[in-house]
C-alpha cells in the first residue's frame, strides 16, 4: 500500500521537475537542435572580402551565383546550405547559462547573412552544441563538427583540453586537415596552440608550449594611459581569477606586462569566483600597508565590487585609488548590483562599446539584430567571429567561385589575415601567429550609472598607438599571495 | 583432574564509577560443559567479552591452554581456539548457512577441505536442508544453530555460548543440549555457556559458576548450586 | 567517553593546528610582518566567515540528532529556500516583500513545509535502511534540489541578496571595520546554538526527539508520537538550513552551486568538530575553521605548487577530527531485510558467459550490424563512440566500488582519488623509460604494475579507516577525496600543468596492438570491463568475497571466527585501489589530460550515486553509469525524426539533468538497487534458473490464498481462515482449504 503512495508522490515530484524544466527551457527553444533561418528570396552580390566597411550592397561586378551549378564541395557544404556549429558552455550546474550570449550572437549573425542573400550563394545553417564545461562534451563538439560542419564559428569553450580531433579529422577529400575553428576565448594551452583555431580574444602566447617559461604579448594601453593622465606611477593589487590553474595562468601576461610599463605590484591575489566578501580582507590590508593607488581586476565583475566594498568597509580611501577592470566589468549586472560602489571604476575594452552603435556600421548592424540593449561581450565576439568567417568565405568565392569553398580554403584564407578589425569595431588582430595581440583599446568610466568614454576622446575610435608589450614569464612559477 | 582449557582469573572491569566485575573468574575444562549463571545485570556477557577480547579488563588474566592471551585481540584468540556465539544473534545474514560456516572453516583450511568440513558440520548440527538458504530469512532458532555451526567450524578448543537457547523451542533446546554433550564427549571440547533456562543448565552442565553484581558467589555441581542459599537469595532476593 | 577526555583531545587538536600554522609561517611565511593590527583584522575576518560556517553546520547537527540521518541535502534545502527568499523579496518582478517579512515567511513557513514534505515522502522509509542507502538518497536529493533551483531560476540574470542590516552600518575594532550584519551573523549563530541546546535538552519535545533517534519503539510507549516528532525535526532542520542560506547569501556570488558548496563541505567539517551532536562545539568548530582559513591566507603563502591548498583546510580539519576524537555512539543502519530466501551468487560460467556476451554485443552494436525493421542506426559515429568511451571509463571506475562498498560495506566517496593516483603513476612511468615527463607511457604491459603500485595507497587509507565505521568512515573518505583533489593532484610534480596521455597500445615484444582509433579504444574498454566483471564474480565466490560480506554483516562475529578485521580491510581497500588505479589509466587516456577540474566532488559523488542506485554489490552495475549517455545518444538519433520533440527533450534535457537525483531518491523503494529488482523479474525467464521459478511460484501461491479475515472474535474462526493464517506464517505451503482442517496438521 505504502509503495503506491510513494509512487504517487514521486510522480508529483517528477511533474514538478518537468514543469520547472519546461518553464526554464523556453529560451533554449531557438537554440536546441538545428536551426534553419529564412531562405533568401533574391540573390544579391555578396560583400567584398577583407575587413573594409562596405555601405552598399550594389552588384558592382557580375553576380557570382548566377549560372553556377552549386555542388557539395565539402563536409558541411551542400548544394544549398553551409553548416556551421557554435560550441559554447551554457548548461552546466557550475555556471548555468554561462555563454548563451555567444550562441545568440552567432544565430543573429546567421540570420543577418541569410537575410542579405546568404553566403557563397547558399543558406547558412547553424547548429548549437552545448559543451557544458566538460572536456568530454567539448571533444564531442569537435567530433560533430568533423562529421557535419564546414567550420566552427563563435567557439566559446573553457574546457578544450584535447583538440586532436579538431586538428586532424578528415575533410571530404580524405585529407586529415581538421576543421577551421573561428572562436572567441580560451584558457587552455591546447586550444591556444591549435593550428586550426583563430581565436579573437586569445592571449598572445608562444606556441607550441610544453611547460616552463613562455613568451607572451599583452596589451597594456589602458593602465599606461591612466597612469600618464594622473601623472603618477601605479602601485597596487592585481585580482587574479583563482579557480583553476588555467584561469590563474591567464593573468600571467598582464601582470608581467604591466610591470614592464612601470606598475609595481604590492600583491597579486588569487580569489575564487565563489569567494565571500570577507575573503578580500587581506587584499585591503595589503593596499593599506603599501598605500596602493591602483587596483587591476582580471577576475569577474563581482570580484571588483566585493573588493571595493570591503575596502570601503575597512575605511580605506577608495577615491585615492584608480580602479581598473577588464572587459568583464562591462555588463549590466555590474551597474545594477554595484550601485554606488560601481561609480568611478574604469573599464577598458578592445572594441567599440555598444553605446556608440551609431558610429560604426558593423556595430550598428549587430545592435539592430541582437535583440537586447546590452548584450554580453561574448555575444559581440561571436558575431564578429561570424564576420571573420564571412569575410574569408567571400574572399574564396571572389577568387574561386562558390564551389571553391572547402575547409582547406577557409583555413588557408584565415592564416593570411594580418589586419582584421571588423570594420573598425574590433582591435586590429593578426592571425598569422599566436604570439601577437591586438593592442587597440579604449577606456570607459562608470559615471552616474553609465559607461562614459574617457579615452580616446573621439567616439567610435580605438587608440592603437601603444604597442603590445612582449614579456617572458613562467606560469608554473606564478606565485599568488 | 581434567586440564583447564580456558581460565579467566581475577577479572576486574570498571565503567567510570561502576564496578562491573571484581575478581571474577571462571574455568572451563576439556570434555566438560560449564555453566555461568546469575541474575540480569550480573556481568555475564561482560565476562564473556573480556574472555574473547571484545572488552578490555582493568585487571586479571585470561588463559587458553595454559597460555595467557590477555594481550591478544579478538581474532588472534579465535585463531588460538576460542569461539563464541552472541546473545544478540550475530549471524552473517546476507550469506547462506553454508557460506556462514565456510567463512570460519576457510580461516584454517584450503578450499576443498573447508568445503568438506562445512558440509560435515552442517550435517551434524542438522542444517543440511537449509544449507543454501539465506540466514537472514531463517527463523531465529535455525539461525542460532547456524551461528553454533559457524563457531564449531572455527575448530575451537573452547566454545563460549551466550544464551544459545534464547528464541528456541523446547525441542530445539533439547537438541542443542544433546549436540553439545556429543561434541564434548567426542572432541574433548570445553564449553562455557551463559544461560537463563535453568532446566537446560542443570541438565547439561557438570560445573556451574554463579555471578552476582560482578562477583562469583558460588561454584559447584548442579546439585550443590541448587541448594546454595547464597544463590537463592541472589536470584530471589532475601527470604524464602 | 568522559567530557574530560573530549576536552583534552580538542585542546590537543587545536594546539596541533596552531603549532602547524606557526611552523608553516616560519618556513613559508608571506612577506608580511606580524603585527597586532593584522592579527585583529585576520581574526575579525575569520570570525565573520566562521559564523557563516557555524550557521550552516548547526542545522546539519540538529537534523542528525533529531532524526538520526546525516543530511547531505542540507545545503540543497538551504539553496532552494534562499532562492525562494530572493524571489519574494529581491526580485523586482516578484512580490517585493520587506526583508523581515520575507525572512519570516521562508524560515517559518516555506522551509518547514519543505522539510515535512521531505520527511513524509522520503525519510520515513529510510529509518531502517543501511547507511549507504540513507546517504545516497540525501545526496540524490541534494542533486535534485540544486538542479531544480538552476532550472527555475535560470542564470540569465545575476541575482543578489542584500543583508538585513544595511552594509554601511557598523563599528570599528582598531582599524578593522565590522559591519553590523556580520556581527549579527555571529550573534545569531551563538543564540541559535543556545536556543537549540535548550530545546533539545530541556524541553519535553526536544528530549522526545532525541529519544526517538535512540529507540523509536520505546519512545512511542511513553506516549510520544514518533511520526509527529520526526516531522517536527525535519521542519526544524529545514528552517535552520533556510536561515543559514539567507544569511550567507549577501557575502557570496548568489548562484546555487556556490551557495551549496559553502554550506556543505565546511558545514560537515564544523559538524564533525562537534561530533555531529554537540551544538556548542559545532559553533566553535565553524569559528575555528574560519579563523584557520583567514590566518592561513594572511600569513602563509606556500607558492604556486600549492595554489589550492586553502580549500583543503576544512577537509583536513574534518580528517583530523574524525581520527582524533572518539566516535560518539552513532545510530547504526542495519543491513536491509530485503533479502531473497536463496541468496544466489552468480556462477562462474554465468559470469564467463555474460562477459563474452557483453563483448560480442558491444562489437555488433558498434559495427552497426544489428538492426530491426526501420531502426537501423548503422555503424557508430565518432560521436557515438566518444560517448560510449566516456560511459565505459566511468563503469570501470565504478567496478572498483563493488568489493569495497558493495560487499565489505566500506562507504567510499573517493573513487576518483584512487583513479587519479593510477593516472599519475602511469604518467610518471614514462619518465623511467626516458620519455618526456609530460607524455607518459602507453604500453598496457605495464598496467598490472600500476595496479600493484596503487594497492599501498589503498592499504594506507585502510589503516586510517580501520577504526572508523558508518558515518565517520564516509565523511573521512570525503575529506580524503578533497585533500587529494586540492593539495596532491594540482602539484606540478604529480601532474604537470601541461601534459598529454598517449594513446594506448599493447607491445609484448613479438606482437603489438594499437588502440589509437576510437573504435579500438572503445572495444578495449569493453573487454577490460568484461574481464573486471568476470574477475569480481569469481572473487565473490571465493573466500575473500565471503569474508568481506561477513565483515559487513557482523564485524564482531567475523573477528570471533578468526577474521583479522584490520587486515581484511587493508586487503579490500588495496583491491579497490588497484582496480580504480588501473581504471584511472583509461580514464586519463580518454580525457587526454587531467587537472583539478577532473576531480570535482560532484563528479565523484555521481559515480557512487549511480552505482548505489543500480546496486553496489553487483559487478554488472557499472554499466548503469552509461544511462545518461545512452539517453543522450537515443535523443540525438530521434532528433532527426519528426514529431518526437517531447520525447527528445525528455531524454536529453530532463533525464540527463534530473536522472541521477531521481534515481538516487528512487533508492527509497529499491534499497538493494535497481538490478536486484530487475533480476527478480528477469531470472525466472532464464532456462537454467529453476530455483528462481520455484521461488516465484511459492510467492504467487502465498498471494493466492485469501486474506486472513476476522480474528475469530466476532465470527467463528473458519478452517479457511486458519489455513490462510498458517500459510501467511509460513507454517504450511500451498494448501487448498478443506473442511475440518486442524491447525498444525500438515498435508501429505
Amino acid at each position: 500500500m505504502s509503495k503506491r503512495i510513494l509512487f504517487r508522490w514521486l510522480s508529483a515530484v517528477l511533474a514538478l521537475g518537468l514543469m520547472a524544466s519546461a518553464c526554464g527551457s523556453d529560451r533554449d527553444d531557438a537554440a536546441v537542435g538545428t536551426t534553419t533561418t529564412a531562405a533568401p528570396t533574391t540573390t544579391q552580390a555578396p560583400d567584398g572580402g577583407g575587413g573594409e566597411t562596405t555601405t552598399t550592397t550594389e552588384a558592382a561586378e557580375a553576380d557570382p551565383c548566377e549560372g553556377v551549378t552549386l555542388e557539395a564541395t565539402e563536409i558541411g557544404v551542400s548544394e544549398d546550405t553551409i553548416k556551421v556549429i557554435i560550441m559554447a558552455d551554457v548548461d552546466s550546474p557550475l555556471a548555468q547559462g554561462l555563454f548563451q550570449g555567444s550562441v545568440d550572437g552567432v544565430m543573429a549573425w546567421a540570420e543577418k547573412v541569410n537575410a542579405d542573400g546568404g553566403l557563397a550563394c547558399r543558406e547558412v545553417e547553424v547548429e548549437f552544441h552545448d559543451t557544458k564545461l566538460t572536456p568530454a562534451t567539448t571533444v564531442e563538439g569537435f567530433l560533430k563538427a568533423c562529421e557535419s560542419a564546414l567550420a566552427l564559428v563563435g567557439t566559446t569553450v573553457l574546457f578544450a583540453l584535447d583538440t586532436s580531433d579538431l586538428n586532424t579529422c578528415d575533410d571530404q577529400a580524405g585529407n586529415p586537415i581538421g576543421v577551421p575553428d573561428i572562436g572567441y576565448i580560451t584558457t587552455e594551452v591546447a586550444h591556444q596552440c591549435s593550428p586550426n583555431s583563430f581565436l579573437l580574444s586569445r592571449p598572445g602566447a608562444e606556441c607550441p608550449y610544453e611547460g616552463g617559461p613562455r613568451d607572451y604579448t599583452a596589451a597594456v594601453g589602458a593602465p599606461a594611459v591612466l597612469a600618464e593622465n594622473l601623472g603618477v606611477d601605479f602601485n597596487g593589487v592585481f585580482i587574479v581569477p583563482g579557480d583553476l590553474p588555467s584561469t590563474i595562468a591567464s593573468a600571467v601576461p598582464q601582470t608581467a606586462a604591466q610591470e614592464e610599463i612601470g606598475v609595481t605590484w604590492d600583491g597579486v591575489f588569487g580569489v575564487s569566483g565563489s569567494a565571500t566578501q570577507t575573503e578580500f580582507g587581506p587584499l585591503v590590508t595589503t593596499m593599506r600597508d603599501n598605500n596602493s593607488n591602483f587596483v587591476y581586476n582580471g577576475s569577474n565583475d563581482q570580484a571588483m565590487l566585493k573588493l571595493k566594498r570591503e575596502a570601503a568597509l575597512q575605511d580605506l580611501d577608495v577615491d585615492a585609488v584608480t580602479w581598473l577592470c577588464s572587459l568583464s566589468c562591462y555588463t549590466p549586472a555590474f551597474i545594477e548590483q554595484g550601485g554606488g560602489d560601481a561609480e568611478g571604476v574604469y573599464v577598458w575594452s578592445f572594441f567599440v562599446p555598444f553605446e556608440e552603435a551609431d558610429t560604426n556600421e558593423e556595430l550598428g548592424t549587430f545592435m539592430d539584430n541582437i535583440g537586447t540593449d546590452f548584450p554580453p561581450a561574448w555575444a559581440a565576439g561571436a558575431w564578429i567571429d561570424g564576420l571573420l568567417f564571412e569575410d574569408a568565405v567571400n574572399a574564396i568565392v571572389d577568387r574561386d567561385g562558390p564551389n571553391g569553398v572547402t575547409r582547406q580554403a577557409v583555413i588557408d584564407e584565415l592564416t593570411t589575415v594580418t589586419t582584421f578589425d571588423a570594420g573598425g569595431w574590433w582591435s586590429t588582430t593578426d592571425f598569422t601567429t599566436t604570439n601577437t595581440i591586438g593592442s587597440c583599446f579604449m577606456v570607459m568610466q562608470v559615471q552616474d550609472g553609465e559607461y562614459v568614454r574617457v579615452h580616446p576622446e573621439e567616439r567610435g575610435t580605438l587608440d592603437c598607438s601603444i604597442d603590445a608589450v612582449a614579456v617572458t614569464a613562467d606560469p608554473d612559477a606564478f606565485a599568488l599571495d | 583432574m581434567p586440564d583447564a582449557v580456558l581460565e579467566a582469573i581475577d577479572i576486574d572491569v570498571r565503567f567510570g564509577g561502576l564496578q562491573a566485575l571484581s575478581s571474577a573468574g571462571v574455568t572451563a575444562d576439556a570434555g566438560t560443559i560449564t555453566g555461568l549463571i546469575g541474575p540480569n545485570g550480573a556481568g555475564k556477557t561482560t565476562l564473556f567479552n573480556v574472555i574473547t577480547g571484545h572488552q578490555h579488563a582493568n585487571a586479571g588474566d585470561v588463559r587458553l591452554l595454559g597460555r595467557s592471551v590477555a594481550k591478544y585481540g579478538v581474532h588472534r584468540r579465535a585463531q588460538l581456539g576460542l569461539s563464541r556465539t552472541f546473545q544478540k544473534l550475530e549471524a552473517f545474514n546476507s550469506l547462506s548457512a553454508r557460506d556462514n560456516v565456510l567463512v570460519a572453516a576457510e580461516m584454517h583450511s584450503g578450499v576443498r577441505a573447508a568445503a568438506r568440513q562445512s558440509d560435515e558440520i552442517l550435517e551434524r548440527v542438522g542444517l543440511a536442508e537449509v544449507a543454501d538458504i539465506t540466514v537472514g530469512t531463517l527463523p531465529t532458532g535455525t539461525a542460532r544453530l547456524v551461528e553454533l555451526a559457524r563457531a564449531l567450524a572455527a575448530r575451537p578448543r573452547a566454545l563460549l555460548l551466550d544464551e544459545a537457547s534464547s528464541g528456541l523451542t523446547e525441542e530445539e533446546t533439547a537438541a542443542v543440549g544433546s549436540l553439545l554433550k556429543q561434541l564434548v564427549d567426542e572432541d574433548g571440547l570445553a564449553v562455557l555457556l551463559v544461560e537463563h533456562d535453568m532446566s537446560f543448565v542443570m541438565n547439561t552442565c557438570s560445573h556451574i559458576h554463579v555471578l552476582d553484581f560482578g562477583q562469583i558467589i558460588a561454584v559447584g555441581s548442579a546439585d550443590e548450586i541448587q541448594n546454595d542459599p547464597a544463590v537463592r537469595s541472589a536470584y530471589l532476593g532475601t527470604g524464602s | 567517553m568522559t567530557f574530560g577526555r573530549i576536552r583534552t583531545s580538542l585542546l590537543v587538536a587545536f594546539g596541533a593546528a596552531l603549532a602547524s600554522l606557526v611552523i608553516l609561517y616560519w618556513r613559508y611565511g608571506a612577506d608580511t610582518e606580524v603585527s597586532g593590527e593584522k592579527i585583529v583584522i585576520a581574526s575579525v575576518i575569520g570570525l565573520a566567515t566562521g559564523s557563516l560556517y557555524a550557521l550552516s553546520a548547526t542545522g546539519l547537527v540538529v537534523v542528525y540528532t533529531t532524526t538520526g540521518m546525516f543530511n547531505f541535502a542540507h545545503g540543497g534545502i538551504g539553496v532552494f529556500c534562499a532562492f525562494v527568499y530572493w524571489e519574494i523579496v529581491e526580485n523586482a518582478d516578484g512580490l517585493g516583500l520587506p526583508p523581515g517579512l520575507g525572512l519570516a515567511v521562508v524560515v517559518l513557513l516555506v522551509a518547514p513545509l519543505l522539510g515535512i514534505l521531505i520527511d513524509l515522502i522520503l525519510m520515513r522509509r529510510l529509518r531502517t535502511a543501511p547507511l549507504v542507502v540513507q546517504l545516497m538518497v540525501t545526496v540524490g536529493l541534494m542533486v535534485f534540489l540544486l538542479t531544480l533551483a538552476n532550472q527555475i531560476w535560470q542564470a540569465d540574470q545575476i541575482r543578489g541578496v542584500k543583508p538585513l542590516i544595511d552594509r554601511a552600518e557598523g563599528f570599528n575594532i582598531g582599524i578593522s571595520r565590522v559591519p553590523y550584519y556580520r556581527f549579527a551573523n555571529l550573534v545569531i549563530a551563538g543564540v541559535i546554538a543556545v536556543f537549540l541546546r535548550i530545546l533539545l535538552f530541556r524541553t519535553r519535545t526536544g528530549v522526545a526527539m532525541r529519544a526517538v533517534v535512540d529507540n523509536r519503539e520505546l519512545t512511542s510507549l511513553t506516549g510520544a508520537r514518533p511520526g509527529l516528532l520526526s516531522g517536527f525535526a525535519w521542519a526544524l532542520g529545514s528552517s535552520m538550513a533556510a536561515l543559514a542560506g539567507i544569511l550567507v547569501a549577501p557575502d557570496i556570488e548568489f548562484n546555487p552551486a556556490n551557495l551549496n558548496s559553502l554550506m556543505l563541505i565546511v558545514a560537515i567539517s564544523a559538524a564533525a568538530f562537534g561530533q555531529v551532536r554537540s551544538l556548542p562545539l559545532t559553533v566553535v568548530g565553524g569559528l575555528v575553521i574560519g579563523l584557520l582559513e583567514s590566518h592561513y591566507q594572511q600569513w602563509i603563502s606556500l607558492g604556486p605548487d600549492f595554489t589550492f591548498a586553502n580549500r583543503a583546510i576544512a577537509p583536513i580539519v574534518l580528517f583530523l577530527v574524525v581520527l582524533a576524537l572518539p566516535q560518539a555512539r552513532l545510530s547504526v543502519g542495519r543491513v536491509s531485510t530485503n533479502l531473497r530466501p536463496i541468496e544466489r551468487t552468480t556462477r562462474v560460467w554465468e559470469g564467463a558467459f555474460g562477459a563474452v556476451a557483453l563483448v560480442v554485443l558491444a562489437y555488433v552494436l558498434a559495427k552497426g550490424w544489428f538492426h530491426f525493421g526501420v531502426w537501423d542506426p548503422g555503424e557508430w559515429s565518432s560521436t557515438g563512440l566518444n560517448k560510449g568511451t566516456s560511459a565505459m571509463v566511468l563503469a570501470l571506475i565504478g567496478l572498483s566500488l563493488v568489493p569495497l562498498t558493495g560487499w565489505a560495506g566500506q562507504v567510499n566517496f573517493a573513487p576518483l582519488a584512487f583513479a587519479g593516483f593510477g593516472a599519475f603513476l602511469w604518467l610518471r612511468l614514462g619518465l623511467w623509460f626516458g620519455l618526456p615527463d609530460t607524455g607518459g607511457t602507453g604500453n598496457l604491459v605495464w598496467l598490472p604494475l600500476i595496479g600493484l603500485l596503487c594497492a599501498p595507497l589503498g592499504a594506507l587509507v585502510a589503516v586510517f579507516a580501520a577504526r572508523l565505521s558508518g558515518l565517520y568512515l564516509a565523511l573521512s573518505s570525503l575529506a580524503f577525496a578533497l585533500i587529494m583533489a586540492n593539495v596532491v593532484f594540482p602539484h606540478p610534480q604529480v601532474l604537470p600543468r601541461v601534459h598529454t596521455f598517449q594513446s594506448l597500445y599493447l607491445d609484448v615484444g613479438f606482437a603489438r596492438q594499437d588502440f589509437d582509433t576510437r573504435f579500438s579504444f572503445f572495444m578495449l574498454l569493453i573487454v577490460m570491463f568484461a574481464l573486471g566483471m568476470f574477475a569480481l564474480i569469481v572473487l565473490r565466490r571465493s573466500r575473500f568475497g565471503r569474508r568481506w560480506v561477513a565483515m559487513q554483516d557482523s564485524q564482531a562475529a567475523a573477528a570471533t571466527v578468526g577474521v583479522n578485521v584490520v587486515w581484511t580491510k587493508v586487503v579490500v581497500y588495496a583491491t579497490s585501489a588497484s582496480m580504480a588505479g588501473m581504471a584511472g589509466v583509461f580514464w586519463a587516456t580518454s580525457l587526454s589530460s587531467v587537472d583539478i577540474r577532473s576531480f570535482d566532488l560532484l563528479a565523484g559523488l555521481t559515480i557512487v550515486l549511480l552505482m548505489a542506485a543500480a546496486g553496489m554489490s553487483f559487478p554488472v552495475a557499472g554499466l548503469f553509469l552509461s544511462f545518461q549517455v545512452v539517453f543522450e545518444g537515443l535523443a540525438e538519433r530521434l532528433e532527426q525524426t519528426e514529431n518526437v520533440e517531447f520525447l527528445v527533450w525528455l531524454l536529453k534535457d530532463f533525464f540527463a539533468k534530473f536522472g541521477p537525483g531521481l534515481l538516487a531518491i528512487g533508492m527509497v523503494v529499491n534499497q538493494r538497487g535497481a538490478i536486484f529488482e530487475m533480476g527478480k523479474g528477469f531470472a525466472p525467464i532464464l532456462p537454467w534458473r529453476r530455483d528462481a521459478r520455484e521461488e516465484l511460484a511459492a510467492e504467487n501461491a502465498r498471494k493466492r490464498v485469501t486474506e486472513v479475515g476476522g480474528l475469530g472474535l466476532t465470527e467463528p474462526f473458519t478452517s479457511e481462515a486458519i489455513i490462510a493464517l498458517d500459510t501467511q506464517l509460513g507454517i504450511v505451503d500451498d494448501v487448498t482449504p478443506t473442511a475440518g482442517y486442524h491447525h498444525g496438521v500438515s498435508r501429505a
